[in-house]
C-alpha cells in the first residue's frame, strides 16, 4: 500500500441507492482512495466519467436506461485507457466475456468482493487485471461453447419475461416458427432440456439479466 | 247317356255292364293338373278320359271370344280374341293393348301364327298385320301394309299372307314377295267391277286410294290358306269358294263343297286336303272329293276350325262342339248336347296339349298318366287284388265283397259259388284258369267253358289248410299255392292238398304272397320273415339276413331273377341268395309297401301305404338312387287316391304291358311307354324387374340407377309347361347375392332388399309339370349402380379424410396442451423472473449496500472507534431502510397474489393501505365501460404499474385528492391516476428515479415492456396525470382469446 502518491480517483455508477451509499462507506475509510462521483445510470456515468477523468470507475452492468456494458464501451471509446471495474450482481461467464471484451479491465461480483474490493481496486489502478475465481471457472467452463446470436439472446430475455413464442413473435417482427427456430437453437447451444432450464442458464450465465 | 257320333265297340258293351257298375272315368275330375310327354293326346282314350282344364272370366281370363290360339318359340302361349292380344304362361294371362313400342292399339285379331323365325303374325280384324318379335312389335310394311285377309305358315315355316290388292305373299329373309305377280295385274286388267262384301267394303275403305276398287284375285277376301303336299297353296274365300295357287297363277278349284265360305283348310298327313266350310266339311284326296272319309256328323255341320296333332288325331271344332278324328272314327268331346259349345280355335301346343278357343275362353285338353276307374258306387271304392287274364279280363275283388272283372270299360259280376257273398282275398290264374283264394269259403276256381264260368270249390273238407286264403299262386309247374290267413301254405297238385306251416320251416303261418322261379324255388311272404323253398328244404331271410323289416308284405320275381321283397320296412331284393336293401335313405321306399310290378321300361311301379312310385329299376339294384330315379304320383296324375290296398297282387302288368293298380279309391291304369317318355322341359322366362315396385325395362344391359331409396328389387318370372301349371317349381339365385340356389319354389316372384351397389345376375330354372328340372335357365343380369356416396372413390376418399381430420384433431388437441402447458410455463417463468427482480431490485442491492458499510465500518475499527460508531449507525439507517424495501417486495409478492379480479377494487384497496401515511388525502375510483377481463399476467403488471403511480402520488405529491380512471374500452385500456398535488419536478421527470423505487422512466419502460404506453402530465401546483393505454389486443387477449378457451380449459390456470 502506498500513501505517499496520489489518491486513486474512483468513479461509481450503480442505480441502487443502498449499494452506493455502501460502497462510498467502504471506499471513504481508504486513505489512498476517494470517491469523485457517484452515478445512476450508464448514461450519467458516461457524463461524469468526462466531467471527472477517475482512475478508477466501478462499474454496475444492471441499469435502467443503459446497460453497464453499453457504458464501458462508450467511455472506452472515448478515452481508451480507461480502467473500469464491472461490479455487477450477476455472475455468469457470458456476461463477463462480454464486459471483459468490451474492455473492462476487473470482473467482480458484488456479493464476493467486500474484502477484494479494495485490493481489486488497487490492482487494476497498477495495470493489473483481474477476474474473480469464480467467474473464471465460470469463463474456462464454457469457452468452447457456442455463443448465442444476438437474436437468440433477445428471444430468450423475452422468454426469461413470461412470454409466449406468438408474443415474442410480434415483438420481435418476425414469424412464430422463426421464434420456435430460435428457441430450438437456444435450447440446444445451452443444452437446455426446456424454455425454463434455458432462462435458468441464461441468467446463471449472464446471458440475459433480470 | 254319351253323345256318340260314331259308336265304338267299348260304349255297345258298356251297355250290358250297365247295370252292375257305373264307368266313372275320372282323370281329371278330382285334379285339372296332369303331367305331360311330348306326346299328342293318346288315340285309345275315349274322349272323355282327357284331362281338361278350362280358363274363362272367372280364372282371370280377360275376355273376349277367342279367334286363335299359337304359340311361340319362347314357350309364350297367345290368344287372340275380338278385343285383343293376350299372352298366357299358364298361370297369369297379359293382355297387349298396343303394339309397343309404337302407339298403336292392337284391338281386335282375327288370327295368329308363329312362324319358323319366332315371329308372332298377328292379323287383325281391322286387316292390318302386326309381327312381334323379341318384345317388339312391327306394323307390316309394303304390300302387307294393310288388307291382309289371312294368315298361315307354309310348309318351311315361313308366313303365307293374303292380301286383297296383292293376292297371296309369303315372308321370306325379311321381305314380302307375291305369290302370284300376275294376279294383281291381271285383275287389274279384268274389266267388270269388283265384288265386295257390304262389310268387307267398309273395312277397305283404305283401298279406295291405293287401287279403285279391284282386288287381285280370286277377287274376294281369302279367309283361309294351306299348303298341300303337293307344293299347291290353297285359298278359302269367304264367299266364292276354294282356289289354289299353282305355278304364279290362281285357279279355282272347281269342287263341289258343302258351301262357298271356306272357313279352315288343313293339308292331308300325306296328301290331300280338308276342307271345313260354313255347311260341312269334305276331304279331297288329290284327285276327287272323297265324302266316303268324313263322318256323316260333320258333312253337314258348320266347321270352324281343324287341327292335327302329332298322333294323327284329327281335331274338328265345329259350331256345335269339338270332335276327334282317328283311325277309330269319330268322337264328341262333349258328353250331351247340352255342354255343346263353338269351338272357334285349336292349337296343339309344343307339348302335345290341345288348346281349344271358344267365346268364352280357352280350354286345355291333356293326358294324364292313369285312367282311373271307379268300381263299386259303394262308399269303399277300394278294388281289392287284382288278376289279369289272357283274355285282358280285369279281376279284382272289391274290399266289401264279390268278384267281378273288367275288359274295355266293361264289367261283369261273378256269382258262382256265391262269391259276391265272400271277400276275394286273392286272385291268380293261367290261361283259361283262374283261381280264388276267399276269405271264408276257401279256394275257388273257375274255368270258362263256352264263355260261362263253371265254379269248383276246396275247403278245410278237401285238405286245405284253412278256409281263409289269403294268397293263392299257380307256379308254373300248375301246382296251385294257397296261402291261408293264420294255418301255413297248402299245395294242391294232383288234386292234393299238401300243407306246410311253420313246422317244417316256414317263417310264419299267415302268408301275404307266394313267388316262384323257373328253377322250382319257392317263395313265401310271412310276418316272420322271407321263406324260401328249394326241393324241399326250407330257408327263411330275416332282419339278420338284411331284411329291412321281418313282416314281409309282398314279393315279385323280376324279369331277370331278382326277387323284390316288400316289407312294412321298405323295399329289398334277393339277389344270389343274398338280401340287399333297396330304399337307402329315400323314406318313400321305407314305407310299408302293398304291391310292386314291373314294367318293359326298366321301372318298377310301387305302392306303397300312401304314396304311388315309379322307380329305375337298374338304380334301386345298384343302391344309388338319384331324384329323377324316382318319380312320385299323385292325384294330378289321374289318380283318385295314392293309398294302397292291403291285398296280395293289388299291382299287376297286362299283357299289353300296362300296368294296372288297385287302390284304395278305384282303379287305375298306366300305360308305361307314355309315361316313360322324355318329358318336355319348361321354358323358364323372366318376365319383369321392378324397383321399389315400378317395372325397369328388360332391354339391354339392366342398369339401376343410384338412388338412396334402392330397398326392394323383385324378379318376376315364369315357367312355361302348359300340362300342370300348377306343378311348375323354380329354384333361382341372384348372382353376386346368394350362395346356392333356392329351394324349389311355386312362387313366381323373388324379391330382394337392400341390395348394395354392384353387378348382379338373376338366374332362374323350372321344373316342368313332371316335376322334372330339364329346362335351360333364364337369367337377367342387372347392375346397381352406386350412389356417389357408395361409390369407391368417395369411400376410399372419405376414408382417407377421416383419417386425416383424426390427424389433425390429434395435432390440433396435443398442440393445445402443448400450448396451455407453455402458458403455464410462460407465466411461471415470467413470476419467477419478476420475484428475481424483486430480490435482485430490493434485498440484494440492499444487503450488498448494507455489506460494504459493514465492511467500511470494520475497516475502521480499531484505529477509529468514533468513526466505526458512525458507520454502524449509518448501517443500521440503511439496515432500516433495506428491510423496509424488502417488506415492500415481500407485500407485492403477497398482494400480487392476492390481487382481485377487478382491478378498481385491488385499486381502492391498495389506495387504502396508502391512505394510512396520508389520512386526508381523498381517493376514488372511476370505471368506464364494462369491465372486461383482462390478461392475468397484463392485470398484474397494470395492477403493479397503478399501484406505483398511486404510491407516487401519495408519498410525493402533496395531493387532497387522487383519482384513478380505468376505461374500458373496445380499441385499448387506459388507466389513469392523476392527483391535485405539487406537480413533478421537470428534473425528476426527465431523471425518473426517485430513491427507492422504479420512478418514472422505470414506470415506463415496464408499460413498454408488457406493451402499454404511458404518459405523463404534469404541471407545478396543478397535479399530475399518468396515463397508461394498451391496445386492446394485448389487454383483452385479443380475438385469438376465445379460441383458447374453446379448448384448453385454461379455468384457473394462470394463477388461483
Amino acid at each position: 500500500m502506498s500513501t505517499h502518491s496520489e489518491p486513486i480517483r474512483i468513479l461509481s455508477v450503480d442505480d441502487h441507492p443502498l449499494l452506493r451509499a455502501g460502497v462510498v462507506a467502504l471506499i471513504e475509510t481508504q486513505p489512498d482512495m476517494t470517491m469523485v462521483g457517484e452515478a445512476t445510470s450508464g448514461r450519467e456515468g458516461i457524463e461524469l466519467f468526462r466531467a471527472t477523468r477517475p482512475n478508477i470507475t466501478l462499474m454496475d452492468l444492471q441499469m435502467p436506461d443503459m446497460s453497464g456494458i453499453d457504458a464501458i464501451i462508450a467511455i472506452r471509446g472515448e478515452f481508451p485507457d480507461a480502467r473500469i471495474i464491472v461490479l455487477t450482481t450477476y455472475g455468469g461467464d457470458v456476461l463477463a466475456h462480454r464486459a471483459l471484451k468490451a474492455g473492462a479491465r476487473a470482473y467482480i461480483l458484488k456479493g464476493m468482493v467486500r474484502k477484494d474490493l479494495l485490493e481489486t481496486i488497487r490492482a487494476v489502478h497498477t495495470g493489473r487485471k483481474h477476474v474473480q475465481t469464480e467467474v473464471a471457472y465460470d469463463l474456462a467452463d464454457h469457452a468452447g461453447d457456442d455463443s448465442l446470436t444476438a437474436r437468440e439472446v433477445e428471444v430468450l430475455a423475452l422468454i426469461g419475461s413470461g412470454n409466449s413464442n406468438k408474443f415474442i413473435a410480434d415483438k420481435l417482427s418476425i414469424a412464430e416458427h422463426t421464434v420456435k427456430g430460435h428457441v430450438k437453437s437456444i435450447l440446444s447451444k445451452l443444452g437446455a432440456s426446456d424454455r425454463t432450464h434455458a432462462v435458468m442458464l441464461g441468467l446463471k450465465r449472464g446471458i440475459i439479466q433480470l | 247317356m254319351k253323345w256318340s257320333l260314331k259308336s265304338s265297340s267299348i260304349f255297345r258293351k258298356r251297355s250290358d255292364a250297365r247295370r252292375w257298375l257305373v264307368i266313372g272315368v275320372i282323370a281329371g275330375l278330382a285334379s285339372t293338373c296332369c303331367a305331360y310327354r311330348a306326346y299328342a293326346l293318346d288315340p285309345d282314350r275315349t274322349m272323355s278320359q282327357y284331362a281338361r282344364e278350362q280358363w274363362g272370366r272367372e280364372r282371370g281370363f280377360p275376355g273376349g271370344s277367342v279367334t286363335a290360339i299359337t304359340q311361340t318359340r319362347d314357350g309364350y302361349l297367345w290368344i287372340g280374341t275380338d278385343q285383343g292380344l293376350i299372352r298366357f304362361d299358364g298361370v297369369n294371362f297379359r293382355v297387349f293393348g298396343q303394339a309397343s313400342p309404337t302407339t298403336f292399339s292392337i284391338g281386335a285379331v282375327q288370327e295368329l301364327i308363329a312362324d319358323g323365325a319366332g315371329d308372332l303374325w298377328i292379323l287383325l280384324q281391322s286387316t292390318k298385320i302386326l309381327r312381334y318379335h323379341d318384345g317388339k312389335f312391327e306394323l307390316g310394311r309394303e304390300e302387307a301394309e294393310f288388307g291382309i285377309t289371312s294368315v298361315s305358315t307354309r310348309k318351311d315355316g315361313s308366313a303365307l299372307l293374303s292380301s286383297l290388292a296383292y293376292g297371296a305373299l309369303h315372308y321370306r329373309a325379311g321381305k314380302y314377295e307375291s305369290l302370284t305377280p300376275s294376279a294383281y295385274l291381271a285383275s287389274s286388267a279384268l274389266s267388270g267391277t269388283p265384288e265386295l262384301g257390304d262389310n268387307l267394303s267398309t273395312r277397305l275403305s283404305w283401298a279406295e286410294g291405293v287401287v279403285t276398287h279391284r282386288l287381285a284375285e280370286p277377287n274376294s277376301a281369302v279367309i283361309s290358306m294351306a299348303e298341300t303336299a303337293d307344293g299347291k297353296i290353297w285359298l278359302g274365300t269367304r264367299d266364292k269358294g276354294l282356289f289354289y295357287v299353282s305355278q304364279a297363277r290362281v285357279y279355282a278349284s272347281g269342287m263341289e263343297l258343302p258351301d262357298a265360305k271356306i272357313n279352315c283348310l288343313l293339308a292331308g298327313q300325306r296328301e290331300g286336303l280338308w276342307i271345313g266350310t260354313d255347311q260341312g266339311m269334305a276331304l279331297w284326296d288329290g284327285t276327287k272329293i272323297s265324302p266316303a272319309q268324313v263322318p256323316a256328323s260333320l258333312r253337314h255341320s258348320k266347321i270352324l276350325t281343324m287341327v292335327r296333332d302329332r298322333d294323327g288325331n284329327l281335331w274338328v271344332g265345329t259350331a256345335r262342339g269339338l270332335v276327334r278324328m282317328n283311325g277309330d272314327g269319330a268322337s264328341a268331346a262333349e258328353e250331351s248336347p247340352r255342354e255343346q259349345r263353338t269351338i272357334t280355335a285349336l292349337f296343339e301346343d309344343r307339348e302335345g296339349n290341345l288348346w281349344v278357343g271358344t267365346p268364352r275362353g280357352v280350354e286345355c285338353l291333356h293326358d294324364s298318366a292313369f285312367v282311373t276307374y271307379a268300381v263299386t258306387s259303394r262308399p269303399s271304392e277300394s278294388s281289392g287284388p287284382i288278376y289279369i287274364d289272357e283274355q285282358e279280363r280285369v279281376w279284382f275283388g272289391p274290399t266289401e265283397g264279390g268278384l267281378s272283372w273288367m275288359r274295355g270299360g266293361t264289367m261283369v259280376s261273378v256269382n258262382s259259388d256265391r262269391l259276391n257273398q265272400d271277400v276275394v282275398y286273392s286272385i291268380a290264374g293261367s290261361k283259361s284258369e283262374v283261381w280264388i283264394g276267399r276269405q271264408q269259403g276257401g279256394l275257388t276256381s273257375l274255368h270258362y267253358v263256352a264263355g260261362s264260368p263253371v265254379a269248383r270249390t276246396y275247403t278245410e273238407a278237401d285238405g286245405l289248410a284253412q278256409n281263409s286264403v289269403y294268397t293263392v299262386h299257380q307256379s308254373r309247374d300248375g301246382s296251385v299255392w294257397a296261402g291261408t290267413l293264420s294255418g301255413g301254405v297248402s299245395r294242391l297238385k294232383d288234386g292234393k292238398f299238401t300243407t306246410y306251416t311253420v313246422a317244417n320251416g316256414l317263417g310264419g303261418n299267415s302268408i301275404a304272397s307266394i313267388e316262384d322261379a323257373p328253377t322250382g324255388t319257392m317263395w313265401f311272404a310271412t310276418p316272420g320273415g322271407l321263406s324260401e323253398l328249394i326241393k324241399d328244404r326250407w330257408r327263411t331271410y330275416t332282419t339278420k339276413d338284411g331284411l329291412p323289416a321281418n313282416d314281409v308284405r309282398c314279393i315279385l320275381h323280376d324279369s331277370s331273377g331278382v326277387l323284390w321283397i316288400g316289407t312294412t320296412g321298405g323295399v329289398a331284393f334277393l339277389k344270389a341268395s343274398h338280401v340287399h336293401a333297396g330304399g337307402g335313405d329315400n323314406g318313400l321306399l321305407r314305407e310299408t309297401v302293398l304291391g310292386m310290378a314291373e314294367d318293359h321300361g326298366g321301372f318298377l311301379w310301387i305302392v306303397t301305404l300312401n304314396h304311388v312310385l315309379r322307380v329305375s329299376r337298374v338304380a334301386l339294384l345298384a343302391g344309388k338312387l338319384r331324384d329323377e330315379d324316382i318319380r312320385e304320383y299323385t292325384l294330378s296324375d289321374g289318380l283318385r287316391g295314392t293309398e294302397g290296398v292291403r291285398r296280395d297282387r293289388s299291382v299287376a302288368e297286362d299283357l299289353q304291358g300296362r300296368i294296372w293298380l288297385s287302390m284304395n279309391r278305384g282303379l287305375s291304369v298306366v300305360v308305361p311307354s307314355r309315361a316313360n317318355r322324355e318329358s318336355v322341359p319348361a321354358i323358364a322366362h323372366v318376365e319383369t324387374v321392378s324397383v321399389d315396385g315400378s317395372p325397369v325395362a328388360l332391354q339391354g344391359f339392366l342398369r339401376i340407377p343410384a338412388s338412396a331409396s334402392h330397398r326392394r328389387v323383385s324378379v318376376d318370372y315364369a315357367g312355361l309347361s302348359f300340362a300342370v301349371p300348377d306343378r311348375v317349381r323354380f329354384r333361382y339365385r341372384l348372382d353376386g347375392f346368394d350362395q346356392g340356389w333356392s329351394e324349389p319354389v311355386s312362387s313366381r316372384r323373388a324379391i330382394y332388399t337392400n341390395l348394395g351397389p354392384g353387378s348382379y345376375r338373376f338366374r332362374v330354372v323350372a321344373s316342368n309339370s313332371d316335376g322334372l328340372w330339364n329346362g335351360s335357365e333364364s337369367a337377367v343380369p342387372f347392375r346397381i349402380e352406386p350412389t356417389f356416396w357408395q361409390a369407391r372413390w368417395f369411400q376410399s376418399s372419405s376414408v382417407i379424410a377421416l383419417a386425416c381430420l383424426t390427424w389433425l384433431l390429434y395435432r390440433l388437441r396435443l398442440y393445445q396442451i402443448s400450448r396451455q402447458f407453455d402458458i403455464r410455463v410462460e407465466e411461471r417463468l415470467g413470476e419467477r423472473t419478476r420475484i428475481a427482480r424483486e430480490l435482485h431490485d430490493s434485498l440484494l442491492q440492499g444487503f450488498q449496500g448494507l455489506l460494504f458499510h459493514l465492511q467500511a465500518a470494520q475497516n475502521m475499527l480499531p484505529e477509529r472507534p468514533q468513526d466505526a460508531k458512525r458507520a454502524l449507525d449509518s448501517v443500521l439507517d440503511q439496515g432500516d431502510q433495506a428491510l423496509a424495501e424488502a417488506r415492500n417486495a415481500v407485500q407485492d409478492l403477497r398482494s400480487s397474489s392476492a390481487v382481485h379480479d377487478d382491478l378498481s377494487e385491488a385499486l381502492a384497496v391498495v389506495a387504502e393501505e396508502l391512505a394510512a401515511q396520508n389520512p386526508s388525502v381523498k381517493f376514488r375510483v372511476l370505471v368506464e365501460g364494462k369491465a372486461r377481463n383482462l390478461d392475468p399476467i397484463l392485470r398484474d403488471e397494470v395492477y403493479r404499474f397503478a399501484r406505483e403511480a398511486l404510491r407516487n402520488a401519495y408519498s410525493h405529491a402533496h395531493a387532497h385528492n387522487i383519482e384513478a380512471e380505468i376505461t374500458y374500452a373496445d380499441l385499448r385500456f387506459v388507466l389513469r391516476i392523476r392527483d391535485d398535488g405539487a406537480g413533478i419536478d421537470p428534473k425528476v421527470l426527465v431523471l425518473g428515479s426517485r430513491e427507492g423505487h422504479w420512478g418514472l422512466p422505470g414506470m415506463r419502460e415496464r408499460a413498454k415492456k408488457f406493451g402499454g404506453k404511458m404518459e405523463v402530465w404534469t404541471e407545478g401546483g396543478a397535479g399530475t396525470e399518468v396515463e397508461l393505454t394498451i391496445p386492446a389486443l394485448i389487454a383483452y387477449g385479443g380475438p385469438s382469446a376465445p379460441g383458447r378457451f374453446l379448448f384448453a380449459g385454461r379455468k384457473g390456470a394462470p394463477r388461483s
